[in-house]
């Protein structure tokens, strides 16, 4: 009994799950099967009526049977045979006197025309059931019925009884000979056709009959909620059907931002929560920014060719500019060569103002810094900054290298700021990015002291993966630009390791190669 | 950054002391290196540019010997006079005016020495002396040369010997023809109008650098047992340290050190043009203790902090106690801040607490860059994608594929040194990327409604003729002014799918504009990129005083045949404004 309520209660679920469509053509099912019969009875367009059956199927409740069959069917010369006989029926019959004939009298006899009289010559003579001679004095042909046509008359030809049956019919219905017959018919001129026809039909399953047994309610359901129905009140009379609520619906995809600015958008809040203000600049710089502003000797490999993008036209930056430019520039000269008022011994060499004004695609978001530095009044400190940026290096694509990244480089300016602050800051910001474990390696940089290379521990695969370097400004970068020795902390991080880690590529390519199934369905930054 | 290959148990002998495989690893690469691999006979490493001194099995484990305490303080040196001198005649090319040279006596060569020293040589040469740029180094048997010594200038023609490897005789333009060396090195030389050449006293000529020595007189091999080293070059500080360098290493492995005495014939240099070299005696630096804590954030006492600098090889002077004694092969000294660094580095990195101060100071978002948030957060409601593709695009994809003319192409900013043709040029608009996007995502689903705001660089119209005069430097405007490079913020979008038409995109870009507020019109213009009849500017009129308004868009339907330069099969409808322009008029109008 239990299992009975069981089936009853799910045949009730199905039953109020049925879309409209399904209601009206489940009913139809005990007495219809083909699809044909179900479109004419349900007065539905054939789509209706094929979606319903396939969610009927979907349901368990019918199976649906896909039949190819042969169908002989009646062309009009068929059709016009049929109702007055075959032209060599009517041939025949003309010569039935047994005498013979001029054929001209026979075609006007038997009411044919010319091309049906050669027709029906044709196949009588094959039957041999006439004779045909020529007449050379009076130069017309003859006919004359033989005995054996005389029978055919009376017991009828194998096409005409073909012609008899009621079209159109399976093929599959005929004996060999019948065949035979249908396929010489087929070959005459608009007189049967075999074509074939793709018949759907559909058939009750145990459940389905079960389900039609316990009956459709007539009761109206309501498919969709309308405005009308919200407006007059009257979906208060109407029961709601029920969804399929697991049936798999097909995908759709919102406007996205592209993975990497979400993650650049992560990163800014973290230094903007920290009291970071944003820097900006251009991506081409003049080496003098680039590089010698930052205590970057000239004949350092940074500046060669095969690591640096040069700019081809406007090759050459217009460098001193201005009146406090030129101060400027004469005191960096002065710092590289011999250290200037830096307490620094400087690199002791000719420092060249040609090789300053070569402009370049900026290297690192460092050239902001320094840029910043310069702008930097005594009176703003302590002051924080930070940058995220893209970055160029004269590289060669391939998946572990781009010739454009983008790296996240900030300052502290503040005359109280040491190297425990440093260490400090990155720790807390990787610890933001999901990265808890952080170690500094001593390194060097040109414009850095107490220059360190940051790594973190990855937290699954457990290996130290370096992320970016750091160090406190020399004094040879800091007086020149701010016009005092302060401590200014600076780090520049690379930010597409971590991505790369984030979202698990292999190949850094991948960034950047704009797949936009990629974009739509990446993974939100989360951290 | 240099590799070197450090053999295991010779420099494990100088380290002085055993570690176990961690501990060895761990200091290896807290004294400032990066260990790349290690087995039972070699340890490669990367030695910072700072440290050249650091090239050698003996410069290595002379430093690891303090660093892990072994021993501390300045290393031992010792060398006496030779006697001998070498002429450095004004006969020189200005170019490569110095030379320094010594000799290095009892050396027990084996194929393994040689190997180091050979290691040592090429090291320096590749970082310190830049590729031979900043100075050339050269080793001779002893044996072989008769001293007194000259270097000096002669004409190219007249310099006649057989170069190393070599055993025919040559002329100097011949070796710059014929031999590696010369082929390699000879840019540095070949516009010289006289070439600089060793001649000893039997008026053999010895080498001639930076380029090659004479087979003759100038090849090593085990059975050498005393050499004689030499640097030359444009920069004698540069030379001076290769030279120390390498003394200290030969020392180290077992030599006795002679010393030369320089004579400079013009005596632009030394006393009187005349010094002894190597001149080993350590450089003097005060000790600014309250800088060191300062910086470090650490209050360490002056003994503490000197002896973490003998832990790195500094000496103390014992007479005031408080200036640090800078070993004559450490070139990177050059600031109280070096010291400070290896104070750091012998303090450990790894002991070092963190924290973050507690100083208020007030962030910033760059108002721009604000503002761009703000558009793309209404394009992705639009139901947009973003893109983010390379500022570096071609010329090609650019101008020609988008069937612009000549003077769009003479606006592109192009790369001097590009490795393909496929990135040769920063972009001058967004909307060629995004085209491409599209061209290499058809198999994926439509519609593809693309958007990205970005960076574009053209050529600046003119330089501007009036200098500001203003005595602070305002860096944003600066920057362009110098490089001739104007950069804005553009945002280019795309509609691509089969229905696209003006209309829609016609829509997007008004309801941008509705929300920001600023009155606009649409006018036609003709752009070969677009549909004629089918394309506009979008004209924003800020106030109505402004009568002309601010073209800050290009709207339309992409032209077939530009689709078909892409072979993108899909119509595009698109727009291209200019963020910056549209920015700074919202600003104004505060």
């Amino acid at each position: 009994m239990a299992d009975k309520s069981n089936i009853d209660q799910e045949i009730k679920a199905i039953i109020d799950n049925l879309h409209p469509l399904e209601r009206k053509i489940f009913p139809l099912l005990d007495r219809f099967s083909k699809l044909e019969d179900l479109v004419k009875e349900s007065k539905l367009q054939e789509v209706e009526v094929l979606r319903a059956l396939q969610w009927l199927q979907n349901k368990k409740l019918i199976i649906l049977k896909q039949d190819v069959k042969e169908l002989a069917v009646l062309g009009e010369n068929g059709r016009k045979y049929k109702e007055n006989n075959l032209p060599e029926r009517r041939f025949l019959d003309a010569l039935k006197d047994a005498k013979e004939h001029d054929i001209n009298e026979v075609i006007d006899a038997a009411k044919i025309s010319k091309e049906e009289s050669n027709v029906s010559i044709g196949i009588l003579k094959v039957k041999n059931v006439i004779s045909v001679r020529k007449d050379n004095e009076k130069n017309v042909l003859l006919v004359q019925i033989l005995d054996a046509g005389k029978k055919l008359l009376k017991e009828g030809f194998d096409e005409e009884k073909l012609l008899e049956r009621e079209f159109p019919f399976e093929v599959k219905i005929l004996n060999e000979e019948e065949k035979k017959c249908l396929q010489y018919l087929t070959k005459r001129k608009g007189l049967v056709e075999v074509d074939l026809y793709k018949i759907r039909a559909a058939s009750l399953t145990d459940l389905g009959k079960k389900a039609l047994k316990a009956g459709i309610s007539d009761e109206e359901v309501v498919d969709r909620i309308t405005q009308n129905m919200l407006k007059t009140g009257n979906w208060q009379e109407k029961r709601f059907r029920s969804y399929d609520i697991k049936a798999p619906v097909s995908r759709v995809f919102g406007g996205r931002r592209h993975f990497m600015n979400e993650a650049i958008d992560y990163v800014k809040r973290i230094w903007l929560d920290l009291g970071f203000k944003e820097m900006k600049g251009n991506i081409v710089q003049p080496s003098f920014w680039n590089f010698d502003a930052l205590f970057t000797p000239q004949d350092h490999p940074a500046r060669e060719m095969q690591d640096t993008f040069f700019i081809k036209n406007p090759n050459l930056a217009d460098i001193p500019s201005n009146a406090a430019s030129k101060e400027l520039v004469k005191n960096i000269k002065e710092t590289h060569e011999h250290g200037r008022d830096t307490g620094s011994t400087g690199w002791r060499y000719n420092w060249n103002i040609e090789e300053a004004r070569k402009n370049v695609l900026r290297t690192h978001t460092t050239v902001l810094s320094a840029q910043t530095l310069a702008r930097l009044k005594e009176s703003d400190l302590p002051a924080k900054f930070f940058s995220v940026g893209t970055v160029f290096r004269n590289e060669t694509l391939d998946w572990k290298h781009l010739f454009e990244f983008h790296q996240t480089d900030c300052i502290v300016v503040d005359p109280n700021a040491n190297f425990k602050n440093l260490l400090g800051y990155l720790k807390d910001f990787f610890k933001k990015m999901g990265y808890e474990k952080v170690r500094f390696r001593p390194a060097y940089f040109p414009y850095t002291n107490c220059s360190t290379e940051v790594e973190v521990l990855h937290p699954i695969n457990k290996k130290w993966m370096e992320l970016g370097g750091a160090g406190i400004f020399r004094s040879e970068v800091v007086v020149p630009l701010l016009g005092k020795d302060i401590p200014v902390l600076a780090w520049g991080l690379g930010l597409e390791r971590i991505l790369m880690d984030y979202y698990e590529f292999n190949d850094l390519r991948d960034i950047y190669k704009n797949d936009l199934k990629l974009i739509r369905e990446s993974k939100l930054f989360l951290r | 950054m240099p590799t070197v290959t450090l053999n295991r148990a010779v420099f494990e002998k100088l380290a002085g002391k055993k570690l176990t495989e961690e501990k060895l690893k761990d200091r290896i690469a807290l004294i400032g290196t990066d260990l790349e691999s290690m087995d039972e006979k070699e340890i490669h490493v990367e030695v910072f540019p700072n440290r050249p001194d650091m090239l050698s099995e003996q410069g290595f484990g002379r430093a690891f010997k303090t660093f892990i305490g072994a021993a501390k303080g300045l290393h031992e040196f010792k060398s006496t006079p030779s006697g001998y001198k070498l002429f450095v005649e004004s006969s020189l090319p200005k170019e490569w005016p110095y030379a320094v040279a010594f000799i290095a006596r009892g050396l027990k060569l084996d194929a393994e020495k040689v190997r180091e020293i050979i290691q040592l040589q090429e090291k320096l040469g590749m970082t310190l002396t830049r590729k031979r740029k900043k100075g050339g180094i050269g080793l001779y048997p002893l044996e072989k040369i008769k001293f007194p010594i000259r270097f000096k200038g002669i004409e190219p023609k007249k310099i006649r010997f057989v170069p190393l490897g070599f055993t025919k005789e040559m002329n100097a333009l011949e070796i710059l023809e014929h031999h590696p060396k010369g082929k390699e090195y000879g840019h540095i030389c070949k516009s010289w109008k006289v070439f600089s050449v060793f001649v000893d006293d039997n008026n053999e000529i010895m080498s001639m650098p930076p380029l090659i020595n004479s087979n003759t007189v100038g090849k090593i091999d085990e059975s050498t047992t005393e050499l004689f080293v030499e640097g030359t070059g444009p920069d004698l500080n540069v030379i001076t340290y290769a030279i120390n360098i390498i003394a200290a290493s030969l020392y180290d492995m077992g030599a006795k050190i002679d010393t030369i005495e320089m004579v400079y014939d013009d005596k632009k240099v030394g006393k009187d043009g005349k010094f002894d070299v190597p001149d080993m005696a350590p450089r003097k630096m005060k000790i600014d203790y309250e800088y060191i804590n300062r910086m470090l954030g650490l209050s360490l006492g002056k003994k503490e902090i000197n002896g973490f600098l003998e832990q790195m090889g500094f000496g103390i002077d014992k007479t005031d106690n408080a200036a640090a004694l800078i070993p004559a092969y450490r070139a990177d000294i050059l600031h109280q801040a070096d010291l400070m660094e290896d104070v750091a580095i012998a303090y450990g990195y790894d002991n070092f607490t963190s924290e973050i101060p507690k100083v208020a100071t007030i962030a910033e978002e760059d108002a721009e860059d604000n503002f761009i948030r703000h558009v793309s957060d209404i394009f992705v409601g639009l139901g947009f994608t973003e893109a983010n593709t390379y500022h570096i695009s071609n010329k090609n994809e650019l101008v020609n594929k988008m069937d612009l003319g000549e003077k769009d192409a003479s606006q592109v900013v192009e790369l001097a040194n590009a490795l393909t043709e496929d990135y040769n040029a920063i972009r001058s608009w967004m909307l060629p990327n995004l085209l491409r996007i599209l061209s290499e995502n058809k198999h994926n689903e439509f519609p593809q409604n693309i958007f990205e705001i970005g960076l574009v660089a053209r050529k600046a119209d003119k330089r501007k003729e009036e200098k500001t005069n203003a005595d602070t430097i305002n860096i944003s405007s600066l920057t362009t002014e110098e490089t001739g490079v104007e950069e804005f913020k553009r945002l280019g979008a795309v509609i691509c799918h089969n229905n696209a038409d003006f209309t829609q995109a016609k829509q997007v870009i008004e309801y941008l504009l509705k929300l920001l507020q600023l009155p606009n019109e649409i006018v036609p213009v003709g752009h070969p990129s677009f549909v004629p009849g089918r394309v506009g500017r979008v004209i924003v009129k800020q106030n109505k005083n402004n009568k002309e308004g601010k073209k800050v868009a290009f709207i339309g339907e992409i032209h077939p045949k530009v689709l078909a330069n892409f072979g993108i099969e899909t119509p595009v409808v698109a727009f291209e404004l200019n963020v910056s322009e549209v920015f700074e008029m919202l600003n104004n109008g505060k």
